[in-house]
């Protein structure tokens, strides 16, 4: 960059009002004069030269300086360092002398006296300061005026109370003066009043002080007027002048009090049915273990007993109660829907007789509620101590013998047996003597009345076929197919069977006769052998056509085909449609069910066949019989076993 | 005083003393009467950046000496 093109620049500037470029060429000075003056200052080499020795001896002055004044700095700086190293070492040490131990024995002797005085004075003025704290030392008398912020009785119990000034503003009631307090009394006095609040009905209509004269809704009277605060003077002689007050309040209290006391004596004693809600301790029951609870259940009663024969007097009238032995078997069976019901019963008889042995006074009123009360308990079945053993009464007989379905079959099969009966009876003898026996049988079945259990005797399979027909029916071990209608059908088949047999053997007869006749008429003696042939033969179509039309109308009206489809496994067991259709089914396909449904299969099979060699009063098993026996035994939690 | 070089890729490069506390107005002035265009017409930026605002200096756009700028020519918007 030139110094020209600068000044050309720099014109251009000038004229814009800027601050011009400075030319290299142009000495420093002449900033605010015109540039007219350095235009003549050639720019030559050696101006050049000049200047750029001016401009290095100026840097190095200007280092120079700096470098003068860091060296200075550092000068000063450590000047101060060390000024104040020394400063910490000003001072007397442990080591230095000290100066006045310098003095001379006489300057001591001097200086001696004025510490004597100085001691002494000290001395003088703390037994000043002591001569009057015990001036002002503190009497009843001080506290002679003084408000006591609390209730007068509540220090009559005679133990120590310290007092405190109430923690009020100094300028608070002035007027009005310090009052005292303690702060324990005070706590104490909050809680009851929190507690009062706590149980204070809104209403008591007891709460009639009779002394005071009343005011209307003075329960509000705290609310709108403030807390009226117990407070108390202390007088000269530490006395109160309001004993009065002392005394008032207690006695109202206790008049309160007895008047309660006597309330409660009038009161009768409390007999309800019902607990108070305070009294009642509901406990969880718990799972009994099945092996302590006859043990329990015998605690039970034993408890109950010893309760009720340790009553004296009069209540042991109750006890002599001769209906208590009838109900027992009952009780037994009902035990378990009454279990609630009995404990409520005993503990209200308890209660009822201990409110009665309070009473004492034996009226005549109360003696025949007694009674009533005791006729309504004596309805309530009681135990007899010691039948631990299973029991199977008419009711558990009965209920097990109770079977509906079978029941309701039975009488059908009655009725339609009954029906047959009257119209086939002259039939056939045979019929008629099964029919006869089925009778015995069913008459074997009805008569409930005269048998005391409900149950029927179990037949044997000796006493022929119809006992053991019933035998198996009612061990289901035979379906009760409707066995009329099968003889229905049987006789009907028969009766076709023999019609037909009849028919043909008629035919034959009919045949034979013609044939016979023909001989004996001798029309076919004339005939030759082929004519003849030819004539029977005409003949013999003739009587078949007839055969077969009357055979037709036969067999249209009477032939009813009795179509069975009976389906047979290996083992010869009968399938019905189902396991047929699945045996058929493996067989075609040559591939049977895999191993779990075969497993349940064959159980189910053996299950099957143990049940129908069950015994019926097997007691080992829930069969039969025993089942409702067993169900209540379980119930009670009884073990027992059926021996027959 | 420092001397921006002035470029705008065409054949055009122009050096231009100045100080760093110069307008960017003015400078256009500058750079106007050294290239012969119409300042309004200048556009001058960094090169990727955005062009510069006339009513800042070149030192706040980091302007020191020897720098290069791009020339650009101002459409007007």
């Amino acid at each position: 960059m030139d110094a020209a093109s600068i000044e050309e620049i720099n014109k251009v500037r000038w004229a814009m009002g800027m601050k011009p470029l400075p030319v290299p060429g142009a000495t420093e000075a002449p900033r605010g004069p015109s540039p007219d003056k350095d235009q003549d200052v050639a720019s030559t080499l050696e101006t050049r030269e000049a200047a750029a020795y001016d401009n290095f001896r100026k840097l190095r002055e200007a280092e120079e300086a700096k470098k003068r004044r860091e060296e200075k700095a550092a000068a000063v700086k450590n000047a101060r360092d060390k000024a104040q190293r020394f400063a910490t070492l000003e001072g007397r040490g442990l080591a230095d002398l000290d100066d006045e131990d310098d003095l001379d024995a006489k300057s001591w002797l001097k200086t001696q006296k004025k510490r004597q005085k100085k001691i002494e004075a000290t001395r003088k003025l703390d037994e000043e300061k002591a001569a009057a704290d015990a001036a002002a030392q503190h009497t009843a008398d001080d506290l002679a005026g003084v408000k006591v912020a609390h209730d007068m009785a509540s220090f009559l119990d005679g133990d120590e109370q310290i007092l405190t000034l109430k923690d009020t503003g100094v300028l608070e009631n002035e007027e009005e003066g310090d009052e005292l307090e303690n702060l324990s009394l005070r706590e104490q006095e909050k809680l009851q009043e929190r507690l009062d609040l706590k149980k204070k009905p809104l209403y008591d209509p007891n709460d009639i002080d009779e002394t005071a004269e009343h005011v209307i809704l003075s329960k509000y009277d705290e609310e709108i007027d403030g807390k009226k605060r117990k407070v108390f003077t202390l007088e000269g002689a530490g006395t109160s002048t309001e004993l009065a007050d002392i005394l008032d309040a207690p006695v109202q209290r206790r008049k309160r009090q007895a008047a309660d006391i006597e309330v409660l004596e009038d009161a009768p004693p409390r007999n309800s049915d019902y607990l108070d809600a305070s009294e009642v301790k509901v406990k969880k029951p718990k799972k009994k273990k099945s092996k302590t609870t006859r043990q329990r259940r015998a605690d039970d009663e034993d408890a109950l007993f010893a309760g009720d024969l340790g009553t004296t007097g009069d209540d042991q009238e109750m006890d002599v109660d001769s209906g208590a032995v009838i109900y027992t078997k009952k009780k037994k069976v009902f035990d378990d829907n009454l279990l609630d019901d009995e404990d409520l019963q005993t503990s209200l008889a308890m209660q009822r007789k201990e409110a009665l042995k309070k009473r004492k006074k034996t009226r005549p009123e109360d003696i025949a509620r007694q009674l009533r009360e005791e006729g309504s308990q004596s309805l309530e079945p009681e135990f007899l101590e010691g039948d631990k053993g299973m029991v199977i009464d008419e009711i558990s007989g009965f209920v097990d013998a109770l079977n509906p379905e079978r029941l309701e079959e039975r009488k059908a099969a009655k009725a339609k047996a009954a029906t047959e009966m009257q119209d086939e009876s002259s039939d056939d003898e045979e019929m008629a003597d099964a029919d006869t026996k089925r009778e015995s049988v069913d008459r074997d079945m009805t008569p409930y009345a005269d048998m005391s259990t409900g149950v029927e005797e179990e037949k044997l399979v000796g006493q022929g076929m119809a006992a053991t027909l019933g035998l198996l029916k009612d061990r289901h071990l035979i379906e009760d197919t409707n066995g009329s209608e099968l003889n229905e059908k049987f006789r009907q088949k028969q009766k076709f069977l023999a019609e037909l047999h009849r028919r043909m053997t008629l035919f034959d007869e009919e045949a034979r006769h013609q044939r016979e006749r023909d001989r004996a008429s001798g029309r076919l003696d004339k005939l030759s052998i082929r004519e003849r042939e030819e004539i029977s033969r005409q003949q013999n179509t003739m009587r078949e056509q007839h055969q077969s039309r009357v055979m037709d109308q036969l067999f249209r009206e009477g032939y009813r085909p009795n179509v069975e489809l009976r389906y047979v496994d290996d083992d010869g067991r009968s399938l019905d449609a189902k396991e047929a259709f699945k045996d058929l089914s493996h067989k075609f396909h040559g591939k049977g069910s895999g191993k779990g449904k075969t497993d349940k299969r064959l159980k189910r099979l053996a299950e099957e066949k143990r049940r129908m060699a069950q015994s019926m009063l097997d007691a080992s098993q829930n069969v039969g019989m025993s089942t409702a026996a067993s169900h209540q035994g379980k119930k009670r939690k009884e073990a027992g076993v059926r021996l027959a | 005083m420092i001397v921006v070089t002035v470029n705008d890729r065409l054949g055009t490069k122009a050096q231009i003393p100045a100080f760093a506390s110069d307008l960017v107005k003015h400078f256009k002035i500058m750079v106007a009467m050294k290239v012969g265009r119409e300042p309004h017409e200048i556009l001058l930026k960094r090169q990727g950046e955005r062009p510069f605002k006339d009513q800042l200096t070149l030192a706040d756009y980091g302007v020191s000496n020897g720098v290069q700028l791009d020339l650009e020519v101002d459409t007007g918007d």
